[in-house]
């Protein structure tokens, strides 16, 4: 429970660290549909450049890095062998029974593990150099257009802030009510489906009653400092400075390079 | 006579779903906090004082009666904003009260629904900060502070609006000694800079170091004074169930043993000072 | 011979930084039955951690627990019984209620032991009737109790597994001075009638020094101080220094011998306070 480092910002003033949050976002969904655009390992190796550039650029420690990967290693693995075993074509390898592999297979599966792995590690970075705060904030700037089609855009953002502020409270809590029920002699390891099921009970519904406690004491609170959704400023201004359009080039460039590697060379998927 | 922030006029409220109709929370109750005191509210889970706490600053609208901040009525919808900047409010449980994921952010969060210039803001959250000491920590994520440094982010977070008030429900409770004392010392130093307090609690220790204490029993103020005609006062003390702080048993102990020692001592200092004197006048020092 | 005993007891936390729980290092205490012990520390001093080796929910990093002369680690087995045999009672329990009613709730822990029907049905009225909760009682929601009810019906939850040794964290936190003799004294009241072994752990150096027989000072993750409650407290000033809440009357004393009166420190209730104050006095008589 506590492993987990999604959406965690580690403090820091690099470069990256610095860059407008909307850019990064931007930056973020680019680089995503950017993988899916590459076909062959030479296009993906601009990506894994690029990843390796902005790992640079934000000057988190690439242990903290390949931890954010540890907790997917499973979905990897997953991917990685139903590669291997269900792409067919090109020459085969290996073969036993109804077992055949063939080098296309190797190569998609892992190409497929790269993909994944590029994708984990840029969006972890984002979350890396951008506070929650901040984050929202940049997404309530990107949706605003939304509000034309009477989207609650503020609220969605404010929802958001939330959420993030309190799952560490919560993962405390449950950890908390968790002891207390196993001090009781709940038995949350052992039996079938049905029996653990039933043993999530007498965490469930704590966790329930107080999080409605929390929502109600939080809502007040909220009110008494003039909250109402409307009116308000910003502490934080987002500005694009010149790191920005630094970035911006790098993704432009990024992309023309994978439409470019992709046509050059032989398409793999 | 000085100034008064909020005025209570024969207020009572009464819980909708509450079983007893004929029983309400708060009953009756006529109340002036003047301006720059630091009034302590005392009483007993259910005596009604955390309801007395929401109706002060309009969370809650009295059933009957009416509550005034500077004149403006309570129920007053349109102008709730304006009591909301003047009047503050600290909560129980540290955890429920902080909305952002750094402190920094969560001291602005007052501010900027008032709907200020970003260098205004910046300014008054970095002198919140200062004033109650978590200056440092403003880059921190809120569930890695101590309870009572929470509290003082909270606290900051209710100056940074700059309010002529504050009212702390109940702040102290959850708190160990430390963060409870870390709190009390906030809420004085900020007195002292003028602004109102209403402290509500149930340690005596608080209590006694307030300008003035409000007993409340059963929804209703049973006696409003000094520190000291409050803890005086057999029949307030006996009503409320309210015990003498700690320091001051031990003065009324040695006083019941034939030793003059003033009936005004309430605090450990206060204390050791009576019976220092007590002491000297007994020729066991000089 | 030690119903409960810890060998060079350590619990080291790796990088884990959501991990709010403090290490322990090198605690070795023998706790005898039928012994009253109080569990002194400020928040982060290691406390909480401690305890909760107590019934192999920790596992130490190295060191042993041993109840009744056994490793509790040893096997599952040991490490499983022992959640029976020390019951552990969180910081404000109300919040582990769940079941439909009371009766329900106090009867989870026996349920889970596998006890039989009536049986089980005996421990519930049984440890209801020690914390005070009426037969109408049982049969209500937990969440329709009061406050102080509601943390009653907890303790009852964990004394109904009628263990060998109840251990307490921090029970009267959050409650009003009422609510808070309450509990104390259904505790003390508790091991008088059962006479099994009660850890108490509190911030509360006054609530220790008043029921317990023994105490156990932790600072740092160490335990620093550990013998009887007279041996404890002889030591006021350091433990004071520990940013430890000192009895009232403890710091009067230390604050008069700063003043230059030749007072012993060693003194913790009021009672103590008056007489040492008055020999004082004597002595100047003579």
């Amino acid at each position: 429970m506590r492993d987990i480092t999604i959406g965690q910002y580690l403090s820091g003033n690099s470069f990256m660290h610095r860059m407008d949050a909307r850019v990064k976002v931007l930056l973020t969904v680019v680089f995503v549909v950017s993988v899916f655009l590459c076909k062959n390992f030479w296009s993906l190796l601009t990506m894994v450049l690029f990843v390796a550039v902005f790992i640079l650029l934000s000057k988190v420690p690439v242990m903290t890095v390949l931890k954010s990967i540890k907790p997917l290693a499973f979905i990897l693995l997953f991917t990685a062998i139903l590669n291997i075993f269900y792409v067919s074509g090109g020459n085969v390898l290996f073969e036993w029974k109804f077992i055949k592999i063939t080098d296309k297979g190797l190569y998609t599966a892992v190409f497929m593990a790269i993909r994944i792995l590029c994708l984990v590690t840029f969006s972890s970075l984002l979350t890396y150099t951008t506070t929650p705060t901040a984050l929202t904030d940049a997404i309530e700037k990107l949706l605003s257009p939304l509000k034309i089609f009477k989207i609650q855009v503020h609220s969605l953002a404010m929802m958001m802030t939330l959420a993030l502020r309190f799952i560490p409270t919560l993962i405390e809590e449950i950890d908390r009510i968790m002891n207390a029920q196993k001090a009781r002699g709940a038995d949350l390891e052992t039996g079938g489906f049905i029996k653990r099921a039933k043993a999530l009970i007498p965490i469930l519904i704590p966790l329930f009653v107080s999080s409605f406690r929390r929502a109600y004491d939080l809502a007040f609170a909220m009110e008494c400092r003039c909250y109402t959704g409307e009116g308000r400023t910003r502490m934080k201004q987002m500005k694009c400075g010149p790191r920005d359009a630094v970035a911006s080039v790098l993704a432009a460039i990024l992309i023309a390079a994978v439409i470019l590697l992709n046509h050059f060379f032989e398409k793999l998927i | 006579m000085k100034e008064t922030i909020i005025h209570l006029e024969d207020v009572s409220y009464t819980y909708e779903n509450s079983e007893e109709k004929t029983h309400p929370a708060v009953h009756s109750v006529n109340l002036e906090v003047r301006k720059g005191e630091f009034l302590a509210v005392l009483g007993h889970n259910g005596s009604g004082k955390s309801t007395l706490a929401k109706l002060f600053n309009g969370i809650l609208v009295p059933t009957s009666g009416e509550v005034k901040v500077e004149g403006i009525p309570t129920s007053d919808e349109k102008r709730i904003q304006d009591i909301r900047k003047k009047v503050g409010m600290v909560f129980q449980n540290p955890d429920n009260q902080i909305v952002a994921t750094l402190v920094e952010d969560d001291v602005a969060f007052g501010p900027e629904n008032l709907g200020l210039a970003p260098e205004e803001i910046r300014k008054r959250v970095d002198d919140a900060l200062r004033t109650v000491g978590m200056y440092d920590f403003r880059l921190f994520e809120p569930h890695k502070l101590s309870g009572g440094q929470k509290q003082r982010v909270a606290i900051a977070g209710v100056i940074a609006m700059r309010t002529d008030c504050i009212i702390f429900d109940e702040s102290t409770a959850m708190l160990d000694p430390k963060g409870r004392a870390e709190v009390m010392e906030t809420a004085k130093k900020l007195n002292e800079e003028g602004i109102t307090i209403v402290f509500i609690t149930h340690f005596m220790e608080e209590a006694v170091q307030a300008d003035r204490i409000a007993v409340m029993s059963d929804g209703r103020i049973i006696g409003i004074d000094t520190p000291k005609n409050i803890f005086n006062n057999e029949t307030i003390l006996a009503k409320a169930g309210i015990e003498l702080p700690p320091a001051a048993k031990l003065a009324k102990k040695v006083r019941e043993s034939g030793i003059s020692i003033d009936n005004g001592v309430l605090t450990v200092e206060q204390c050791a000072k009576a019976l220092f004197e007590a002491a000297k006048s007994a020729g066991v020092i000089d | 011979m030690a119903v409960l005993e810890t060998v060079n007891l350590t619990h080291l936390f790796g990088e884990k930084t959501m991990n709010r729980v403090s290490a322990i290092s090198d605690v070795s205490v023998k706790i005898e039955s039928g012994e009253f012990l109080g569990i002194i520390g400020h928040t982060g001093s290691g406390k909480s951690t401690l305890i909760q080796h107590f019934n192999g929910l920790l596992k130490p990093t190295s060191g042993k627990v041993l109840l009744d002369g056994k490793d509790i680690n040893e096997s599952k087995q040991t490490a499983l019984s022992a959640r029976f045999k020390v019951g552990l009672c969180f910081q404000y329990p109300e919040y582990q209620l769940f079941e439909e009613t009371v009766y329900k709730d106090i009867a989870f822990g026996p349920t889970n032991m596998k006890l039989g029907k009536e049986e089980i049905d005996r421990r519930v009225r049984r440890a209801a009737e020690f914390v005070g909760l009426k037969k109408e009682h049982l049969e209500k929601s937990p969440f329709d109790l009061s406050g102080g009810e509601k943390r009653r019906a907890a303790i009852a939850g964990v004394m109904a597994m009628e263990p060998e040794i109840l251990v307490l964290d921090e029970p009267t936190a959050g409650l009003d001075p009422v609510g808070r003799e309450t509990v104390l004294n259904l505790i003390s009241d508790y091991r008088k009638e059962t006479g099994s072994t009660v850890i108490l752990v509190s911030h509360s150096m006054d609530d220790v020094a008043r029921f317990a027989k023994k105490a156990l000072v932790m600072n740092k993750s160490k335990a620093v101080l550990f013998g009887t409650v007279e041996e404890v407290f002889s030591h006021g000033e350091e433990l004071l220094s520990m940013g430890l809440d000192v009895p009232a009357v403890t710091r009067v004393f230390i604050q008069l011998k700063k003043m230059g009166v030749p007072v012993e420190t060693g003194v913790y209730t009021n009672e103590q306070g008056k007489d040492a104050f008055l020999q004082l006095l004597r002595k100047g008589d003579c």
